[in-house]
């Protein structure tokens, strides 16, 4: 891990002294990530896939401001998030449910029809209450708890402290709990 | 462990960071406690439930391609470069100062030309948009126009070749110091054209009439200015004249003719008696007497005029005069004592069009300027609300953000609710944000007052209502309007949230507001709620309630049936608590009279310093043998 880390530390040290290749290793390793982000922010393929593009171009133009306080995975996240939250001004799709989860769809004959119903009672509902969140928590809940991102990184990507980002998934959590309750009970009975 | 203690170790389990003995112990406690087992079996099952969501399909992103896109645009828009730091070269700063120089000297020369030398010359400069500084007193004087003077031949100067007034650079003092009587001749000349044109009262004139009167004296100036006489020079002599009818109409004369040199003169006057007539003219004077003005207005015996006079210069002019004047305030002003400048130049700002609502919160940080004072210009101005709601489009600075959501809480337009409602999640301007929707309590087309509730309800799960600011602004939602406390109320029983209803009832009841009461029946007429909730709710809003509120109780005491006595016996308690006799007399209307008199008996041999248990203890088992076993069937055993 801190080897990676050193390496992309290198790389990016090359790619602000002008190297390009330099940079497109970095985009060939972190390009996931930020379309992770950006589909899960914007609720789309094709959007997620243009404003990934984007995410590089802007990172490549301001590498720079880069000085490597936090991580590159945090910087490049704040940039996606920006970008995410300027594609919904301009009135672009956001917030959207991201479609049922492939896993929570039926599972083909291993459970009986009650189960499957409530499986995707339960996928439908928690996509509806993760929709209904405020959006300063449904970024940190994502960015968190979907994409596995430390705090320090998701304080980074979202311009608030760690601290306000423990708080804000803590809240997002207690909402879910919160409007999930009667189903989750129904299921646990 | 207590239960609290352990839920709040699930919440910190879920995300990872309670230790083995931690969870160890959650799962002990968990073993013995039906309540929090569900809670744990719940919060995990929902953890999973997220944790399955699969990330996006990466497999549908082909990433060379990507990034063939990506060096694509780079290579149209290469990475911007460091900015060069620039050098100040000896060389270059000299060039600087050559062409600052030759700027300001062509500045110089077009400033005297714009003077006005005669009638006919061109006005003065004026503000952009305007004339100049309309006065808002209106004195209809008639000014006389004076008929030529004759003057003697001996006493006329060498002939010059054009109006010194027009040229600063001819006039050469020497020559009037060493000819001192054909000074003193030309002097008393204008004085004399001057007392004879002045207005009865020249501090009286507007801005029209002051126009008028200089364009008559002009006239009779006329002879001695086609003479090469100094004329504005002479008359600024005439500033201190012990006549102070001609000294006030010089005064205003030079507003309205007057250069550069007039406005320093005329600003000196500020400090004289003459200081009112003297504000009056550099108003006239308009933009080039700013500096000056913005000095006048924090003497609180000007502030009122000057305000007055510059409310005809809106827009960015006017922005541009209070900013000044602001930083010309006095250094040791208390703002006690400057306030009535202050609140006048920011009730300026709120008629400046967005610019002056823009600067107005922009100055909300100075010394002079007070929130609620640049609240209350806000609140009173113009399209406000369609400011505040372009300001909140444009993304403002967190510096403004206090401030911008107390505006929505005063002017509270329905585009900018979505935004305090997300800001109320915000760790650092909640307390501000939850104020400020508590205050969405418009009509329908202008309000989501069931959004404002619904957030405020779903904060309380987060916060609590030991949150200070949460209950302030709960409270304050609650006083707003009753109805709509009632038929979200009903909203939630419709939508079986059954949690939400009982966090519901918790609320309307810590907001101890009467308002709240038609509220709490409605859910205590739930059976949605357990028997303990309702009886507690109805216990609530006889403390709360007054005799106007019995008719809700009196129906929900209608709908009781026999196994519900206890909560008869609370209703009958609320009905006392809320009117006494009277209120008993209303729930109990079709019982027998003897059996109202049994019942009003236990309330007064009643010891209520003992608590209410015995009481309703009595009062149940009074009431349940007239409580008909259905609901449709009132009083069938009475």
């Amino acid at each position: 891990m801190a080897a990676e880390a050193t390496e992309e530390s290198g790389l990016v040290e090359r790619a602000q002294g002008g190297d390009r290749g330099a940079f497109d290793r970095i985009v060939r390793a972190r390009f996931g990530q930020v379309y992770g982000i950006l589909f899960r922010l914007v609720g789309n393929h094709e959007d997620a896939e243009d404003l990934a593009q984007e995410c590089f171009v802007r990172a490549y133009q301001s590498l720079r401001f880069y000085r490597g306080e936090g991580s590159l995975g945090g910087w490049l996240a704040r940039i996606a998030v920006h970008l995410a939250h300027d594609h919904a001004r301009r009135g672009g799709r956001t917030g959207e449910v991201v479609g049922l989860p492939p896993a929570l769809e039926p599972s083909g004959g291993e459970l009986d029809p009650g189960q499957e119903l409530s499986r995707k009672e339960l996928a439908n509902r928690l996509a509806q209450s993760v929709e209904r969140l405020p959006r300063p928590l449904r970024v940190a809940l994502m960015l968190r708890v979907l994409e596995g991102m430390e705090y320090e990184d998701v304080a980074q990507a979202t311009g608030m402290r760690p601290g306000t980002v423990r708080t804000q998934v803590m809240k997002a959590r207690r909402l879910l709990m919160r409007w999930m309750g009667p189903w989750l009970e129904r299921s646990v009975k | 462990m207590r239960c609290r203690d352990v839920r709040a170790l699930i919440e910190r389990s879920m995300d990872g960071r309670v230790s083995l003995d931690g969870e160890f112990r959650v799962e002990e406690h968990a073993r013995g406690c039906e309540r929090c087992r569900r809670q744990l079996d719940e919060a995990r099952q929902l953890e999973d439930l997220m944790l399955q969501l699969p990330s996006p399909a990466l497999d549908r992103v082909d990433v060379p391609r990507a990034l063939d896109a990506i060096n694509a645009q780079l290579d149209v828009a290469p990475r911007a470069t460091a900015p060069v730091r620039r050098t100040w070269r000896p060389a270059r700063i000299a060039a600087a100062v050559v062409v600052l120089g030759v700027l300001g000297a062509l500045l110089w020369t077009r400033t005297d030309e714009r003077r006005p030398g005669s009638s006919s010359s061109p006005a003065s400069p004026r503000l952009p948009g305007s004339t100049r500084i309309a006065d808002s007193v209106a004195v209809p004087t008639a000014v006389p126009r004076p008929s030529a003077i004759e003057e003697p031949a001996s006493a006329r100067p060498a002939a010059q070749p054009r109006d010194r007034d027009d040229d600063p650079s001819a006039f050469d003092l020497t020559e009037l110091v060493l000819d001192r009587e054909r000074l003193v001749w030309a002097r008393e000349q204008v004085r004399e054209l001057i007392a004879r044109c002045a207005p009865e009262d020249p501090a009286a004139l507007d801005h029209a009439q002051a126009e008028q009167y200089a364009e008559a004296l002009d006239e009779a100036l006329s002879t001695l200015r086609s003479e090469a006489w100094p004329v504005r020079r002479i008359v600024e002599g005439l500033l201190d004249d012990p006549d102070r009818r001609t000294a006030d109409a010089a005064t205003r004369y030079l507003g309205v003719r007057g250069d550069r040199l007039s406005l320093a003169a005329l600003e000196a006057r500020l400090a004289t008696d003459g200081k009112r007539v003297a504000a009056h003219a550099l108003c006239d004077a308009g933009e080039p007497a700013f500096e000056a003005l913005g000095r006048a207005v924090w003497d609180p015996e000007l502030s009122d005029l000057v305000v007055a006079r510059m409310q005809s210069v809106r827009g960015p002019a006017g922005v541009r005069w209070v900013r000044g004047a602001l930083t010309l305030a006095p250094r040791f002003t208390r703002r006690a004592d400057a306030a009535g400048a202050a609140q006048a130049l920011a009730g300026l700002l709120a008629r400046c069009g967005d610019a002056g609502l823009d600067a107005l919160v922009d100055l909300a940080g100075h010394r002079l300027f007070s929130d609620d004072l640049v609240l209350s210009e806000l609140a009173g101005a113009e399209n406000a609300s369609a400011w505040l709601v372009e300001t909140i489009e444009r993304e403002p600075s967190e510096r403004d953000l206090r401030l911008l959501l107390n505006a929505a809480g005063i002017l509270h337009p329905a585009e900018v609710q979505a935004w305090v409602e997300e800001l109320c999640w915000s760790r650092r301007w909640a307390s501000e944000a939850m104020d400020a929707l508590a205050s969405f309590d418009g009509t329908p087309a202008t309000c989501d007052c069931a959004g404002v509730l619904a957030t405020l309800l779903d904060l309380s799960f987060g916060l609590g209502e030991e949150d200070e600011g949460f209950l302030r602004a709960w409270k304050r939602a609650v006083e707003r309007d009753p109805e709509r406390l009632a038929r979200f109320a009903q909203d939630r029983l419709d939508a079986s949230a059954k949690s939400e209803a009982r966090r519901y009832l918790e609320l309307l009841v810590v907001s101890e507001r009467a308002e709240a009461v038609p509220a709490i029946l409605t859910l205590a007429a739930s059976s949605q709620l357990g028997d303990e909730d309702r009886e507690r709710a109805v216990l609530a809003a006889g403390e709360l309630g007054g005799a106007q509120h019995l008719s809700h109780i009196a129906r929900l005491f209608a709908g009781l049936e026999r196994d519900q006595s206890e909560l008869a016996a609370a209703c009958l308690f609320a009905a006392h608590s809320m009117s006494e006799s009277e209120g008993i007399e209303v729930l109990l209307a079709g019982l027998p009279e003897r059996k109202r008199e049994r019942i009003l008996a236990l309330f007064r041999s009643a010891d209520m310093r003992r608590g209410s248990a015995v009481i309703l203890f009595k009062l149940a088992r009074e009431i349940e043998p007239v409580l008909s076993s259905t609901a449709d069937e009132p009083w069938s055993h009475s």
